[in-house]
Formats: structure tokens, sequence, C-alpha cells
């Protein structure tokens, strides 16, 4: 073990320590304060089935299971989804300006939400609807940059351009003639992206897609290093850089529109999250995969506990992620010198 | 270990390369002349599989290209970049490790057995000191050993290399070109294109001269890269020197006799000379340096 490797688990034992912190913080507090003793005795008197003594009321096992760890989860999960989809796309369209929406995964939901809004439809629809125009943009966006003749990246960076400004004016138009009293403002709210709707259920729905993004992308952690450098050397490497492009783009696109199918459009975490980690853990997908994934989780976790304890009214995430992350992003960037490029 | 055999490429009708043919041994460093434009770039893309519709036979250690998986290839050559413009700022060593790749499977990351590859490959290059650092932060020399090294981490015996001093200053061309040398002579097979002849006379044991398509000369650097040859690929008047230098012979090019030759022939510069010759002095100007006749 070099010294990078020692320095580098201590910086990932950190992280996941603020992660679990994060955790219980979030656990604790809220408008019904439960105590760390009161959770840990619930969850163990829930999760391996062991009979004690009921210390706590019956209300604070409701908040718990049916609100405040559903929505835990879900910022944890979403959280690490988006952070994890733009790690991988900065890397394959070697460029760290490139966030998860970028093949129109989240225009394309955002859309398919609006759509199901204006129907009238509930809110699972609302969801499945918002997933499945997600992964249908980015598939519109993919297609066409097959058939183009150009460069393969470049085509899909103009194939996603295309297909999402095709979708944001199809969103415009249905705000355009959706009834002003509830359906624009339930779609102008929901394009904010909020987790404070989240319910058990939608966490059974994300799960799957999730784990179908993350998974591969963990394990091919090594060869996305291969996805930056020029094509025809990663080619005469000896990899299939199309097939690797088109695992990113699946796993990627999956994660996108299952996190904003729930929670909205949350902008700003996919971009600087991975920025952040390359800063503190250098430019090796083995390390920044895992990193990325836990330092936009517990980003995310902190955001919207400031997101529904700050005011009496909650806010709304996607705004707060800006507020939050900004400071934060400045920050590194005069500290660390932003992690190279010093010479140029 | 290499050979072609009447290659022939087309970008849909445009012909960039017709019939080429040649064979070349291992050990060999090989330097690619030819003006812009010659199909340099194309004739290394057919061979590292990269544009496979030519038309022809393309062999590497003696099998044909088109048998051969990608990953079977990677083991035979390896490709040098003219450079690298990193966007992220890796450190030397994972540079140098990601050529240890195509070796893995799809789902395996380098363990012990390919960093040792990796540390052998820089410290043949003496770039182990500065295995850390990132990309970014060392020289173009330095970035350039840093590929040689990544190719060398690849095991294959054939490194193709574009241009791999274009971008370098004239003290770190000489460097690069000195370890290239150096892997030629521990039995790597190099392909080297190159825009500077005095590299080729230096360095390269074998010449292949490829213009307007076609292949020019091909041979023994000493023997077919002459005054004639470098006239005929760039359609400059040159004149090759040697040099004795430490009880060895370096053979160099400068050129010559450019002007004469371009007040005769070349009907722009004289139109442009006609043009300028406006004031009294310039007349003379142009008279003394033999513009005009």
């Amino acid at each position: 073990m070099n010294k990078s490797d020692k320095s580098y688990t201590f910086k990932f034992i950190i992280l996941v320590a603020v992660f679990i912190a994060a955790i219980l913080v979030s656990v604790v507090l809220g408008r019904y304060s439960l105590s760390i003793e009161d959770f840990i005795k619930v969850v163990w008197s829930r999760v391996p089935p062991v009979n004690m003594e009921h210390t706590w009321s019956p209300a604070a096992e409701k908040v718990l299971f049916e609100i405040r760890l559903p929505r835990i989860a879900a910022a944890v999960l979403i959280g690490a989804a988006l952070s994890m989809a733009g790690v991988c796309y900065q890397g394959m369209f070697r460029n760290p300006l490139v966030s998860p929406d970028i093949l129109g995964a989240s225009t394309g939901a955002g859309f398919g939400a609006a759509m199901a809004i204006l129907m009238g439809a509930g809110y699972f629809v609302i969801s499945a609807s918002a997933f499945i125009f997600g992964l249908l943009a980015v598939m519109l966006a993919y297609t066409v940059s097959r058939f183009s003749k150009t460069n393969e990246t470049l085509a899909m960076i103009l194939g996603g351009m295309v297909i999402s400004s095709l979708f944001s004016a199809g969103t415009s138009f249905i705000k355009l003639v959706a009834d002003t009293d509830d359906q624009l403002p339930a779609i102008t709210y929901w394009l904010m992206g909020q987790l404070s709707s989240i319910k058990p259920d939608d966490l059974k729905f994300i799960i799957i897609p999730m784990a179908v993004g993350m998974i591969p992308l963990f394990l091919v952690r090594w060869r996305l290093n291969l996805l930056t450098i020029e094509e025809e050397t990663s080619k005469s490497v000896g990899i299939n850089i199309t097939a690797l492009r088109l695992v990113v783009v699946v796993c990627a696109t999956l994660l996108t529109a299952s996190a904003v199918s729930v929670s909205g459009m949350i902008g700003w975490v996919g971009l600087v999250i991975p920025h952040f980690c390359r800063m503190i853990y250098g430019y090796d997908y083995r390390r920044l995969i895992p990193a990325t994934a836990v330092f936009g989780a517990a980003f995310l976790l902190a955001v919207d506990d400031i997101a529904r304890l700050a005011t009496t009214a909650e806010i709304p995430i996607g705004i707060l992620t800006s507020f939050v992350g900004a400071p934060l992003f400045l920050y590194l960037l005069l500290t660390t010198g932003g992690g190279g490029r010093r010479n140029d | 270990m290499i050979k072609v055999n009447e290659l022939s490429f087309a970008y849909d009708r445009d012909k960039v390369l017709e019939d080429i043919s040649f064979e070349i041994g291992s050990g060999q460093l090989v330097a690619i002349l030819g003006p812009n434009g010659a199909g340099k770039s194309t004739l290394f893309k057919c061979m590292l599989g990269l544009l496979r519709k030519f038309e022809g036979e393309i062999r590497l250690g003696g099998r044909n290209i088109r048998e051969m998986s990608r990953k079977e290839m990677a083991k035979l050559a390896a490709y040098i970049p003219q450079s690298e413009t990193p966007v992220f700022n890796y450190t030397v060593r994972d540079s140098v490790l990601m050529g240890t790749t195509g070796m893995l499977s799809p789902l395996q990351a380098p363990g012990a057995e390919q960093m040792a590859i990796a540390e052998k490959a820089m410290d043949y290059l003496d770039i182990g000191y500065m295995a850390d650092r990132g990309i970014n932060e060392i020289s173009g020399g330095e970035r350039q050993l840093t590929l040689l090294a990544r190719a060398m981490a690849q095991k294959a015996k054939i490194l193709i290399m574009d241009e791999p001093t274009a971008n370098l200053d004239y003290g770190n061309q000489q460097h690069v070109l000195r370890h290239i040398q150096k892997m030629a002579g521990q039995g790597y097979t190099i392909l080297l294109s190159t825009h500077n002849p005095e590299h080729a006379l230096q360095y390269a044991t074998r010449v292949l001269a490829i213009k307007d398509r076609r292949v020019l000369a091909a041979g023994a650097a000493k023997s077919i890269l002459t005054e004639e040859l470098i006239k005929d690929i760039y359609g400059l008047e040159v004149k090759v020197i040697e040099v004795p230098i430490g009880g060895k012979t370096v053979r160099s090019c400068i050129p010559a006799a450019l002007n004469e030759k371009r007040g005769e022939n070349d009907e722009s510069l004289q139109e442009s000379v006609s043009m300028a010759v406006v004031p009294d002095y310039a007349v003379h100007y142009v008279h003394r340096d033999g513009f005009c006749k």
C-alpha cells in the first residue's frame, strides 16, 4: 500500500463517518423529534423482530417508518444516483461541465410528469410517466447519435441537446394549456424538485432501477478511466469502447430517470459533487465512484435537512442545492486549486 | 513482424491510400515520411484496426489483423498519439496503468501484477520518480514518455507513433527520440511518422516515404534517405551532411539553394515580388538576396 492509498482510505473513512452522522442527525431532527435511543429500539424491534418493551410512543414508530426513514432513504439514493451519473458522464464526454441530464433524461422526465399532471393522473402514474419519458428521451438522443456520421460523443451531445429542447418546449406547451388554479402550480412545483412527498412506495418503485444502474457502474469502474483518453488510444489498448459507452448511457439514464421521477428536478448535485470528489479523492474512477456515491448521498441528505427544517414551510430542495453547494464549491476551488491544471 | 500487402483505403470516394506494400522486421525503428495529407495517419489507423474497410492485407506478427479481436490486436500493437490533452489530471502511474487494461477482464481492476508492469515501464523510461504527479503538472516531454510507458505496459511489441515529437521543444524532441531508440534496441518494432527528416536521418534504421497515396520509397535509412528522396517528398532542395560526433557519424540535413529555385519556378512568388517592388531600395534588396535574376 503506498502513500496515496493510505491517504485515500483515511479520507474515505472520514466521508463514511460524516455520512453516518448525517443519517443519525436526519433521523433525530424534525417537527416530531425522536431520540437516538428510540430510533435504535424501534429499528431493533422491527428489523430482526425482537420482542421488547415498548418504551416509545406508537406515533414515534409511525413517523419513523412512514415519513422520516423513507425520506432519508430517498435523499441518500437520489444523491448517490445523480452524483454517480454525473461523474460517469463527465468522464465519458471528457468534459467536467457535463451534468446527468446531458442526454435529456431530466427534461424528458419533466415532460412526462407535466403530461401526467395535465391528465389528472395520480401520484404513482406521475412518477411512472416521468421515468418512462426520461428513458425515452435518452433513447431518442442515443439513436440519433448512432445514425450520425460525426464523432460518436459529439453526436450524442448534439442529439441530447435537440431532444432536450424538444421536450422542454413540450413542457412549456403543457404549462400553457394547464389549468392555472391547480395543475400549473403542481407542474411548477414538481419541476422545482422536492422530497417532501416521498412515500414508502416510491422507494419500492426506484430501488430496482437504481440498483440496476449503480451495480454495473461500480463493477466496471476501472474501465471508466479509459473513457477519458482519446478514442484511438483506448481502442488500441484493447477495450470495446462502444460497449462501455452503452453501459454508461444505460446505467446513468436509469439512475437519472428514476431519481427525477420521484423527486423532480434537482440540479447542481450531479454536476458538482464529482468535482468535490476529484479535488479530494483524485481522478481514478476506482476511488471516484464510491466516493461520489457516498458524498452525493451525504450532501443531499444534509441539504434536505435544511430544506425541511430551516423554515416553517418547506423549501424545495432543488433551489437549496445551489445555495448550499455554491459556497462549498468556491471554498474547495480556492483551497485545493481545483485539483490540477495549475501549469496551463 | 509487420507485413502490409497491397493496402488501399478510401473515405467514401476519396482515395487516401493506394497499393501500399512494405515489410518490416522486428527491432526496426521505421520513420514514415510524407507531406501533410499523404495518408500517414490513415495507414496507422488501418494497421491498428481502427479503420476496417481497407482493401489488401495487413499482417502483424504473422497474423492477419482481420482475423483478430481488439484484445488480441492490443497484445501485438500499441498506439502512441501525437499528444494527449488530458481533461482530468490523472497521476502518471494511473495513466500508465491504463495500458494494462487490455489484459484484464471487463470487471477486473489492475492488481499487483499490473502495478509491477507499470512500475517497470516507468523506471525504464526514467519517469518512475514522478509516478504520483499529475499529468497536467509535468512537461510535454515527460507526458510523451508517460504515453510511451503506457504503450510498454500494454506489453505489445509493435509501437505505432503518430508524430510523437510534434508538440515538443527541441530538447524534449531529442530526449523522447533517444528513449524511442533505446526501446527499438530492446526488440520493440517501432513505426513513427515525422515531419522532420533530420529525425529520420539521426534515429531511423528504416524509412518509408509516402507521397500522393503511394509508397515513394522504402528501405534502409542509410541507403535510401538521400537528398533526392527528400526533394521528391517535400519539393525542397536539401543538403545531407555528415558530422563525426564521438567516433560516430551523425547524419542530418539542412535546406539548400531554396531561394534560387523558388525565384525561377514559383510564379506566385514572382508576382508577389514584382508587386512589392515599389521603392528603389526594395529592388536592390530583392536582387541582392537572389530572389530574381
